[in-house]
Order: structure tokens, then sequence, then C-alpha cells
């Protein structure tokens, strides 16, 4: 919806300000953090110091030129958008050069390829799935994909520090045991889920006009999710490999890490936990008062965290059978530990899109009565029906071709954006000036003539 | 539904996730605080002589102190266990990559472990080999049935024999 974004903005609003300062904080960090961790740990996180740091700049800089496409002419989105797009594949084949170099070992470039080859139809699955769950006004895929990029790289490059010298810390300090698990569980639930969420808070902070409600908080904290669970399986596929490749069962030990990550925790494990940080901010995002956001934003992160802990401190705990039912454990265990998690996300989900498709309803209702033409009474009982739209379409499609397919789907998108930017409004929402409003009803009139 | 009513089931929803949250992450702590109890530094520290060679033949090491073999090395650390109270409960274990206890004695008064101050890895059954990365060798005080002090500890890396 970039085109008819809901308030077009003459001037930087303060959290946007805030995203920047944000941002700039990100990187001193990182850049201090290798520092530190490159002079005290050695030869491995001097490779990542190494590769890690220009991989963060790049992405920084694709962000910095993503966000500016959206901001200014139309004619120069493209061009910007393209230049952002090599920036940030460049800092992807960096970041994939840095896992092997993590590994160092002789197989792994080929390995990596041939996981993540093998992981890219699963995520992409993934990343579908998710984009279709909002089903009023789906996010616009460049920032679906910034999401999944940022959860795939910056999130993994961020934590891949942390967590190196957490274990230097339990090895040198702590118990090997339930106590040790419990405490890296801690480090990794707080700080992989600190790394993922900030990306989702970027968005909310920078990319308010496509970030509405509940479920796109959902939507992009979901995606993050899936794009760092690409790079750890990638990750893990090839570590697993490298380690039992002498005993002849490298590959099979990897295929297990695929289907785990990929097939039985797509959606279940980091997804999940994500979607969790997305919900508080969607949340936050509606809500009039600074108290009430930063509980339902801490609620969010807490719970995310939580959840995340609990998988990696007590999945030791959970009863896997032996034998064939042992199969059979592996599976309910993901089901019982994640699973109340996911149902969650899903619950939530499920009232973000009640919550919004009443308002939907109402806005295109009071938009029919205002009679602008923009929204006739009788297209607001198929505009607030996912279905109903679908066959609306099929039937343009068959009655008169793909060109008048894409012209109502353009036109439903824009009323239903329309719709979307009054409820903001009725809820004081905007700081925007009214035309963004107009120009949204004008862009709907236009599409009709 | 006025502006505040509308959002209400969300707020509160989130808002109990969090307290949910938070009782996850204190049981948490109270986890890691019963495998890991306060104020149970005692100051003692043991002796790990080395790790060296290891023929299982005749159950001796040899060669010097090392921190790096491949996959096919026999390997073991030795322990002066004279260096510790002869009354104190301990063990001494190694820990491969994936966290397995691969090889270890005790826990058993330290006087008792005298003879047994040789301990290798050993390689876990059905491989041919170590698996290559990182070992951990730990030796441990025990009280009240667990491990709950680290007395002396011993990385070493093991490189792929292919």
């Amino acid at each position: 919806m970039s085109v008819d974004a809901a308030y077009p903005r003459l001037a930087r609003p303060p959290h946007y300000k805030l995203a920047i300062a944000l941002a700039g904080l990100l990187v001193v960090c990182l850049f201090l953090s290798s520092f530190v961790t490159s002079l005290v740990l050695g030869t491995i996180p001097s490779r990542i110091s190494v590769f890690g740091l220009p991989v963060i700049a790049l992405v920084a800089l694709a962000t910095w030129i993503g966000v500016r496409a959206f901001d200014r002419d139309p004619a120069e989105r493209r061009r910007h958008l393209l230049r952002a797009g090599v920036i940030l594949g460049i800092a992807f084949l960096l970041w994939l050069l840095l896992v092997d170099l993590f590994l160092f070992t002789g197989d792994a470039p080929l390995v990596a390829l041939i996981s993540a080859i093998a992981c890219l139809p699963t995520t992409a699955f993934g990343i579908w799935v998710v984009r279709r769950l909002d089903r009023n006004e789906k996010e616009p895929w460049r920032l679906v994909m910034v999401a999944v990029a940022w959860g795939a790289v910056v999130a993994t490059a961020l934590v891949i520090w942390v967590n190196t010298s957490l274990g230097e810390i339990a090895a040198s300090a702590l118990v090997p045991g339930p106590g040790m698990d419990a405490f890296t569980a801690y480090g990794a639930g707080f700080f992989e889920e600190l790394a993922k969420g900030l990306a989702v808070l970027l968005l909310y902070l920078v990319m308010r006009d496509e970030f509405d409600d509940v479920v796109d908080g959902i939507v992009y904290g979901a995606c993050v999710g899936l794009g760092f669970n690409f790079m750890e399986s990638i990750l893990y596929m090839t570590h697993m490999y490298a380690i039992f490749a002498g005993e002849g069962f490298g590959a099979h030990v990897a295929g297990i890490q695929w289907y785990f990550r990929q097939v039985v925790g797509l959606f279940f494990g980091h997804a999940t936990y994500t979607a969790l940080i997305g919900a508080g901010l969607g949340v936050a995002r509606q809500l009039p008062l600074m108290r009430q956001r930063v509980l339902v934003i801490v609620g969010g992160w807490l719970v995310a965290i939580s959840a995340h802990f609990a998988w990696d401190a007590w999945l030791q705990f959970f009863p896997v059978g032996d034998g064939a039912f042992a199969l059979i454990g592996v599976h309910l265990r993901t089901l019982l530990m994640n699973g109340p998690f996911t149902a969650v996300v899903l619950l939530l989900l499920a009232m973000g899109l009640q919550v919004e498709g009443q308002a939907l309803r109402r806005q295109l209702e009071l938009e029919a009565a205002g009679g602008t033409g923009t929204v006739a009474p009788a297209e607001v009982a198929v505009l607030t029906s996912p279905w109903r739209r679908w066959q609306a379409r099929m039937q343009v499609l068959t009655l008169s071709g793909l060109g008048a397919y894409r012209r109502l789907a353009r036109l439903q998108q824009a009323q239903l954006n329309l719709a979307m930017e009054r409820w903001h409004r009725e809820r004081r929402e905007l700081g925007a000036p009214l035309d963004a409003e107009e120009r949204l009803r004008q862009q709907v009139l236009a599409l009709k003539a | 539904m006025t502006r505040g009513e509308e959002l209400r089931p969300l707020y509160w929803a989130m808002v109990s996730l969090g307290v949910v949250g938070i009782l996850i992450l204190s049981a948490g702590l109270l986890d890691f605080f019963s495998f890991e109890p306060l104020g149970q530094r005692t100051g003692a520290h043991a002796t790990v002589r080395g790790v060296f060679h290891y023929d299982p033949e005749t159950k001796q090491v040899n060669g010097g102190d090392t921190r790096r073999f491949t996959a096919d090395d026999a390997f073991a650390a030795e322990v002066d266990w004279t260096s510790l109270p002869a009354s104190m409960v301990v063990d001494a274990h190694w820990f491969n990559i994936l966290g397995t206890d691969v090889g270890g004695v005790g826990p058993q008064p330290a006087g008792e472990l005298v003879d047994r101050s040789v301990i290798p890895v050993k390689i876990p059954e059905g491989f041919k080999h170590n698996l290559p990365g990182e070992y951990d060798f730990v030796v441990e005080r025990y009280s009240g049935g667990q491990p709950v002090e680290v007395l002396a500890r011993r990385l070493v890396y093991v490189r792929s024999a292919v």
C-alpha cells in the first residue's frame, strides 16, 4: 500500500527520530561488542568481527535506503528499492560466508549452500501462510521481506556475540547440567528475543502507516521469526553435518535438523515467539496512553522470552519414550511445549481480525452513507468478506480477463485502505493531515472511473 | 463501542500474557538456583595435571599436556586427587560438544579415587571415532546428592579425522 500510504510525511515525526537513534545505538553496541569479544575470545569471534560488522553496516544502509524509498518521490522509489535490495543481497551472501567461517570446516560452503536450498521452500511457504493470515489488508511484500531479512541477518548476527560470550561465562562458572542449561536458556531467550523484537520495534516506529494493529504486528513478528529460523536452521544443519560427517551419517543428522526446524518447528518456534512481541507492539499501536502502550509491549516481550526460555531450559525434562514411541514423543514435545504459545498467537490473531473486521465494516458503511461514491452500499458486504472479495475477483477474471481482475483487486485494496485510514482517524491515532484520507478517496474514485 | 472498549480484551490479554511470562521466568530462576545453590563456594581447587594421549591397552597416559587432538586419538585427563580433602565427595567427567557425558569417575570421596587419577574419554557406543569439537573436562564437588561446585575445568579441541 505504499502508493496509498495512510499519511505521507512532511517532516520526520518524533518516533522516526527514536528509530534512527535506536538503529544508531544498535550499530555502536555491535561495534563495541565485536571489538571487546574479538579481544577476549580469540579466533572465531574475531572472524565474526571481520565479516559481521560489514554485514550489519550493509543491512543498516539498505534499511536506510529502503525507508527513503517510502518517503520520497514515487518516481525515485523503484531506484531506491533496487539499491536497497542489492545491498541486502550482498549482506546476505556475506552472512552465509560468515556462517561458513564460524564453522570453519572444509565442507561447510557446499553444505551451507545445500542447507540453504533445502530451507528455502519451507521458509517461503511459512512466509506465504503468515502473510495470508492478514485477511483484510495484506502487508506489502517489500516490508515483509525486510522483516525476514532482519530476522535472518541482523538478529542472528547480534545474538552470536552474546551466545558465544554467555557460553564462555557459563562454562567457566557453572556446573554442567540443568542449572547451566537454565542459564544459557535465559541468555538465549532474553537476547534472541531482544534482537528479533528490535526489528519489529523499528517497523512499528518507522512504518506506522503499514503497521495498523495487532494483526500486522503478528505478521511482521512471525516473519522476523521465520527469517531467524531460516538462518539458524542452516547453521545447525551445517554444524551437525560437520560433527557427524566422520561417522558417515552427517547428511542424515542434517536432514533430521531440517525436519524438526523447518517442518515440525516452522510455526511453533521462533515464528511464535516473535509473533508474541509483534502482538504487543500491534496492540500498543492503537492504545491512547503511553503507560498502556509500554505495558502491552513489555507483556509481549516477557511472554516471548519466557516461551523461548521454557523450550530451551526444560526440553530435556519432557519424556519422549523409547523406540517407536520416541518418534511420537518428540513430536508431542513440540506440540505440548510450544503449542500453547502458538495457540495464544492464533487467539490474538482471531481477536484482532474480529476487531479489525467490525471496524472496517463500520467505516465502509459510513463511507457509503457519506455519498462520496467511493463505496456503494452494496459493496460493503463484499468488501468485509475475504471470501466474497475473492469470488468477485474470480467472476471478473472469468468475464473480463486478467487486467480487469487486477484493477478490481487494486480497487478493493484501496477501498479497504480508505476504511482503515478512517478507522485510525476515528480512534485519533493519526497525527497526519486530513488530505491523506482525501487522497485515498481520490485514488478510489480514479480506480472506479 | 468507544475507543477504549474496542481494544479492552486485547489489552488485558497482553497484560495477562506478561504475567504468565513473569511466572515462567520466576519458575526458571527457582530451577536455576535449585541446581546452582548459593553459598556453595569452598575455595577448594582440584589439580588437573594435564590432558594427554592415552593408551587403552596399558591404560597409561603418554607425551606432554595437549590441548588439541584428532578424532582418532585416545586421550585422558590426569587428576591429582590428593589436592582435595579425602572426605570431599567429588566426580570428574568429560562432556563432548553435544554436552553428552563421555567418560568419568565418581561421585565418591576424593580419598577413594586416588588410584583412578587417569580419566579417559570413551568413544560413544556405535561410533568409530570421538565426535569433533570442544570437550569439557570438569571436576565437581557434590553435596546433597548433586554437583554444586566446579573445582577444576579443562577444555580441549578435537579435530575431525576426515
